[in-house]
């Protein structure tokens, strides 16, 4: 113990902002007082605060004397279990294990439209408990039909849909749609125009749901707050911004609490930091552990999507391409795919790759994909271009990524 | 056990988001972490409290236009409150 507070002492007087990482995981995992370990963690954003400004020597002395104080109570701590205390045993809590958490399941999903000979064709799906699953494909392949196929909205031509955790919980029979469909939440594309303010919606949404009095106001100020509406909770319609807009869509269909939530496209109209802050809130809200819910989101999106999804299905012309956890994407591919902007022509381009191995460069209208043998890597394709003086605008290793199915 | 676990690690991904100067991230998931661990819904209504405590404080930064002591000062009560709500939630799980 010594050793070590003394290791981090030193590594705080020669590197300060990378030794306050240290200092907090020492006080998380030694201090004895919950004190000392909010000293640690303020501490530390303190000084990043104080980065570069002169303000950092009195904020390293505290963490240094912080580093002694833990490790004087934890030595005498130790010195006395040794001899013989016992420390007390808090008493644990079982929450109930969940048995059965495939929250909705379809197989051999077919739809087909007359109208305009569309079909969906032979889908299965399974959206879990907990997880987030992402819909891609471009526009009229299928994305919506699905959605509405899984909510209830649209009759199957053929295949079977079931809701196990749904039933489960609630005690519902298969085909009872009324029953089913109180525990799915579904936001369209296109959100219809509400009356009245956001924090009355909600409590009219809630209500709905046979949720009152107290409880339905702390649910209100819950999801209002969590969801970032505080300053827009009186506003109508006409007073939010497209973005907000959304994010009341979200409250609505959040604040009962679903068991499956399905979103088309919510990403269409929002600026980078308003897509990230929403995929943040919607994994976050995913995993809670009292209210658990399986998300189903639909976006063009593609990185994005990805980055936040747990399953992805890729749809093309009415047909599955891929369905599976996004970790597994492009697991079995015979080639690596790279995607990058730069300003040279195709022709100028080739050029430059002479000598390295590649099966062929398409240009897209907006970026080259090129696709390489697996022995070529992107650092090797990277440096290659570098050494070749050429002007790289981005660049994006697509292999894993169901960009490379776009193109 | 997994329970206790669980719980454990929620808390840190708080309070590595306060050391990580994310105070309004940490907020956020403190209210979670209610939500999900704490049947005392008081708990619940004083994180929303500091919420807008922390929204009125930014505000007024904002116009200050600059990081004062005041601010720092304040932002630290804040954020020590919550600190002892996370323990709070924790210990009587």
């Amino acid at each position: 113990m010594k050793f070590l507070a003394d290791e981090i002492k030193t590594a705080l007087r020669n590197d300060p902002i990378n030794a306050a990482g240290h200092l907090v995981e020492f006080a998380m995992e030694h201090a004895l007082d919950n004190k000392l370990v909010h000293q640690a963690l303020i501490l530390k954003m303190n000084l990043s605060e104080n980065a570069g400004n002169g303000g950092q020597e009195p904020i390293v002395n505290d963490m240094i004397s912080l580093v002694d104080k833990i490790s004087a109570a934890a030595i005498q701590n130790d010195q006395t279990a040794n001899a013989g205390a016992s420390l007390p045993v808090r008493k644990k809590r079982h929450l109930p294990v969940r048995q059965n958490d495939i929250v909705c399941k379809g197989t051999g999903l077919n739809k087909a439209f007359k109208r305009n000979g569309f079909a969906l064709r032979d889908i299965d799906v399974s959206f879990r408990l907990g997880e987030i699953t992402g819909v891609v494909g471009e526009n009229g392949n299928g994305k919506t039909t699905l959605f509405r196929l899984i909510i209830g909205d649209l009759a199957l031509d053929a295949g079977t849909i079931d809701y196990p955790y749904i039933r489960e919980k609630a005690g519902i029979f298969p085909e009872d749609w009324t029953n089913i469909k109180k525990h799915i939440a579904f936001i369209p594309q296109d959100l219809d125009r509400w009356f009245g303010s956001v924090r009355n919606n909600l409590h009219y949404e809630l209500s709905v749901h046979s949720v009152y009095g107290q409880k339905n106001d702390d649910e209100v100020d819950y999801i209002i707050h969590r969801l970032g509406l505080e300053e827009h909770q009186d506003k109508t319609w006409g007073q939010l911004s497209g973005g907000y807009k959304l994010r009341f869509a979200l409250a609505r269909a959040l604040v009962w609490k679903p068991k499956l939530l399905v979103i088309d496209e919510p990403l269409a109209n929002l600026d980078i930091k308003a897509q990230l802050v929403i995929l943040n809130d919607l994994r976050d809200l995913a995993n809670g552990y009292r209210y658990p819910l399986s998300i189903v989101i639909s976006s063009q999106h593609l990185h994005e999507i990805e980055s936040v999804s747990d399953n992805i299905i890729f749809l093309r012309n009415g047909n599955m391409v891929f369905n599976g956890r996004v970790d597994d994407l492009g697991n079995e591919r015979e080639e690596n795919t790279y995607e990058f902007g730069c300003g040279l022509t195709q022709e100028e381009l080739e050029k430059k790759l002479k000598g390295l191995s590649y099966y062929g460069i398409e240009n897209t209208g907006l970026a080259f994909v090129i696709r390489t043998p697996l022995s070529v890597t992107h650092d090797q394709l990277l440096k290659k271009l570098l050494e070749e003086n050429v002007n790289i605008e981005y660049f994006r290793n697509i292999s894993q990524s169901t960009k490379k199915l776009f193109v | 056990m997994e329970i206790q676990n669980k719980i454990r690690k929620r808390k840190e991904e708080i309070q590595l988001l306060v050391a990580a100067g994310n105070i309004k991230k940490a907020i956020k998931r403190s209210m979670d972490y209610a939500s999900d661990f704490c049947h005392d819904n008081l708990i619940l209504q004083s994180l929303i409290e500091l919420n807008i405590d922390y929204n009125v404080l930014l505000s007024q930064e904002g116009r200050s236009n600059g990081q004062g002591d005041s601010f720092r000062s304040e932002r630290n009560t804040l954020v020590i409150k919550l600190l002892e709500h996370l323990d709070s939630i924790e210990s009587t799980f």
